[in-house]
């Protein structure tokens, strides 16, 4: 009996023990074999951490490697909440220094979040500042911020980048793919206090820093442009301008500016609308500086010499059931008079004569209707019909630049056409890419995009009638004293919302390039609106003759001989001096 | 003899050990010194591309612009006529008067009209 239930409570032993034990067995084989890699992963993102190097984004550069934008960094803050006791204290102490309101701070630190950003990237004195608090909860990271040292200077051309070094605007996203670099790896081993072992790196992929542009830009003729707008904005009024300076052999932009400016370092701060570059964007009818277009197609077509006359209707002209007018009345003019004095009817004349195919075709040649192929982003190809679609009026209105809309930049190409014998050329404003060594990476080859557009004896007769616009006719106020200088000026009234022309709203503009014989430069300067004067020759043209005259000093561009008419004057000057 | 055979293997196997495990403490160490010199670096890096900024920003023809407006300074550019008549000038005969020359660091604590006569 004794026996038996000794042998009974043995085997309830055992049976327990096999119980426990094979319940172990089961457990072990579970978290071993079975959700083996579940637990590997978990031990990982416990043990190491792995962090991403942030690349250096790369600077920006005008065309004598001054730099435009370069990258710095800073301290951005964030706070663990858990570790926060006193979170009311905590952002009453944050307040002040970060600029925030305490309530959106202690907002913050509220959510039941491990980390929460409270500031990106806020200046260094204030970092300090919060450094020396040594507050529970909060902790910093090393990140990368956006400078512009010139602030203003070239705003719409560089862009700006956002929080996270992306590219935005401007050659910022033109070029981010050069610009942004590659964020390398960092994994490393952590101790039970998640404090980091440095000596047991796991795996390192250095970050490779990003490229650096370097644009076509000049820093000073930038600014020489930059300051004329400001010069004349504080004497006049008018809702925008723009200009843009290119070489007109090979394309570079020499200086591209828009006002009203903003501070890149402060982009939030500016309107949307003022963040537009009007250059390159924005579409307005060129008026009489589109009269160049027909005036070389009616040389190049050898429809009309220079000396041939055009009655000019005494200043009214009906075509198609509307009268066309001339800012004055003239009676005949010479081919070279109807440019000179920007006869409307007079090149409506000669446009009729070529017939709508050959103004249009000319008018393709030039580039209008067409994307210049610049490399900056959002630029518009213009309106400009086929001739099928052209109405009776069409023709009375096309060749003075109405019923076209263009960009200063297509307007600027045209003219560089006539400047530099006959070519079109591609607008750019990066002229390489280089890396960390200034070693080049990439070098933009423009020279080989220049398409004939024009004979260059074509292209030099123009030179010398437009020689002639500034010399005699609407664009005297462009003279610049010691150069010759070429151009064409334009009076264009701005459309109304509801359709037809204001009697009371212009867009004012020179389009022109110096000197004249061996241009060195080809700009535009457009103004919007402007107040009280409205003429392209009055307001436009001064504006071109301070750019252009500083440029080509700064250029180091030689004083030309005055002409023989003054030459007594400039002995008699000599003379004096010598005594 | 085998008892002692198996001692000094022992012995030498914990040497061995506690070789290595100093090793593994000096080179945590060793990393702990590397990361503050690594921070160090990347702080002088730092420092050193603000002051190059703040050069650059100090350079730039806005804030040159900007400085002699309000000293009220007004730069010209010389005309090319203006340039030829001090070559004409010189060539003329009337040249203007040389630079005085410094010979020494005394000279410049002296006026330039006394240096002059002193070097005669």
């Amino acid at each position: 009996m004794y026996k038996k239930a000794l042998k009974i409570r043995l085997i309830l032993v055992v049976a327990c023990y096999l119980v426990f034990f094979g319940f172990i067995l089961y457990r072990l084989l579970t978290v071993q074999v079975l959700k083996n890699e579940n637990f590997v992963r978990l031990a990982d993102a416990q043990h190491y951490l792995t962090l991403t190097l942030a690349p250096q984004r790369g600077q920006i550069f005008d065309r004598n490697e001054k730099v435009l934008a370069m990258s710095l960094n800073v301290f951005s803050v964030y706070a663990v909440p858990y570790e926060i006791t006193e979170k009311t204290a905590f952002a009453a102490a944050l307040a002040p220094l970060l600029r925030m309101p305490a309530e959106l701070i202690q907002k913050r630190i509220s959510t039941g979040k491990k980390f929460v950003w409270l500031k990106r990237r806020i200046a260094e004195e204030d970092a300090a500042h919060l450094q020396k608090l040594r507050l529970p909860g909060i902790g910093f990271r090393r990140e990368s911020k956006r400078y512009y040292p010139d602030g203003k200077l070239a705003a719409h051309v560089i862009g700006y980048a956002g929080i996270d070094d992306q590219g935005l605007d401007g050659a910022e996203l033109a070029f981010d793919r050069y610009l942004k670099g590659r964020p390398g790896k960092r994994s490393l081993l952590r101790d039970a206090k998640q404090r980091i072992l440095p000596a047991f790196e796991q795996e390192y992929v250095p970050a490779v820093d990003g490229l650096h542009v370097v644009l076509t830009l000049d820093e000073v003729i930038q600014h020489i442009v930059e300051e004329e707008l400001e010069n004349y904005f504080q004497k006049n009024r008018a809702l925008a301008a723009w200009v843009v300076v290119m070489n007109p052999h090979n394309g570079e932009i020499y200086a591209l500016a828009n006002w009203p400016a903003h501070d890149l370092n402060d982009i939030g701060a500016a309107a949307a609308a003022d963040r537009r570059n009007k250059a390159v964007c924005d579409l307005f009818e060129p008026g009489s500086t589109f009269k160049i277009v027909t005036a070389c197609a009616a040389l190049e077509e050898r429809k009309f010499g220079l000396d041939d006359v055009i009655f000019c209707e005494n200043g009214e002209y009906r075509i198609a059931r509307h009268t066309l007018h001339d800012h004055k009345p003239y009676g005949n003019l010479t081919f070279v008079g109807v440019i000179e004095h920007s006869s409307n009817i007079g090149m409506v004349k000669i446009a009729q004569k070529l017939g709508n195919q050959v103004v249009y075709d000319y008018a393709k040649k030039f580039g209008f209707g067409e994307l210049t192929g610049i490399d900056l982003p959002g630029e518009s190809r213009g309106i400009f019909s086929h001739p099928s679609k052209w109405s009776k009026l069409s023709i009375g209105a096309i060749p003075i630049g109405h019923e076209v809309a263009v960009t200063s930049l297509q307007m600027v190409r045209a003219m560089a056409v006539i400047a530099n014998g006959g070519y079109l050329v591609r607008p750019h404003v990066v002229m390489k890419i280089i890396n960390g060594q200034r070693q080049d990476i990439e070098t933009a080859d423009f020279q080989r995009q220049r398409t004939p557009a024009l004979s260059a004896q074509t292209a030099q007769t123009m030179r010398n009638i437009l020689q002639g616009v500034v010399d005699r006719g609407t664009g005297k106020k462009a003279a610049i004293p010691g150069y010759t200088v070429a151009g064409k000026t334009g009076t264009a009234q701005k459309l109304l919302p509801g359709g037809g022309y204001s009697h009371s709203n212009f867009i004012a503009s020179f389009i022109g390039f110096a000197p004249a014989d061996m241009p060195r430069l080809v700009a535009a300067v457009v103004v919007d609106d402007p107040k009280p004067l409205y003429y392209g020759g009055l307001v436009a043209a001064p504006l071109f003759k301070n750019i252009a005259e500083r440029t080509l000093k700064y250029l180091n561009v030689p004083q030309q001989m005055l002409p023989a008419k003054d030459a007594a004057t400039e002995s008699e000057l000599l003379e004096r001096i010598v005594e | 003899m085998k008892l002692r055979s198996v001692v000094f293997g022992a012995s030498a196997v914990v040497a061995v050990s506690l070789l290595q495990v100093n090793q593994q403490v000096e080179l945590v160490k060793a990393s702990y010194v590397l990361r503050e010199k690594e921070k160090q670096i990347a702080t002088l890096v730092d420092r050193n591309r603000r002051l190059f900024y703040n050069s650059i920003c100090l350079k730039s023809p806005v804030a040159l612009s900007d400085a002699l407006k309000r000293r009220n300074v007004e730069l010209t550019q010389p005309d090319t006529r203006l340039i030829a008549q001090v070559l004409i000038a010189g060539e003329s005969g009337k040249a203007p008067a040389p630079a005085v020359e410094k010979n020494s660091m005394l000279d410049l604590l002296v006026p330039s009209a006394q240096a002059a006569l002193q070097n005669k």
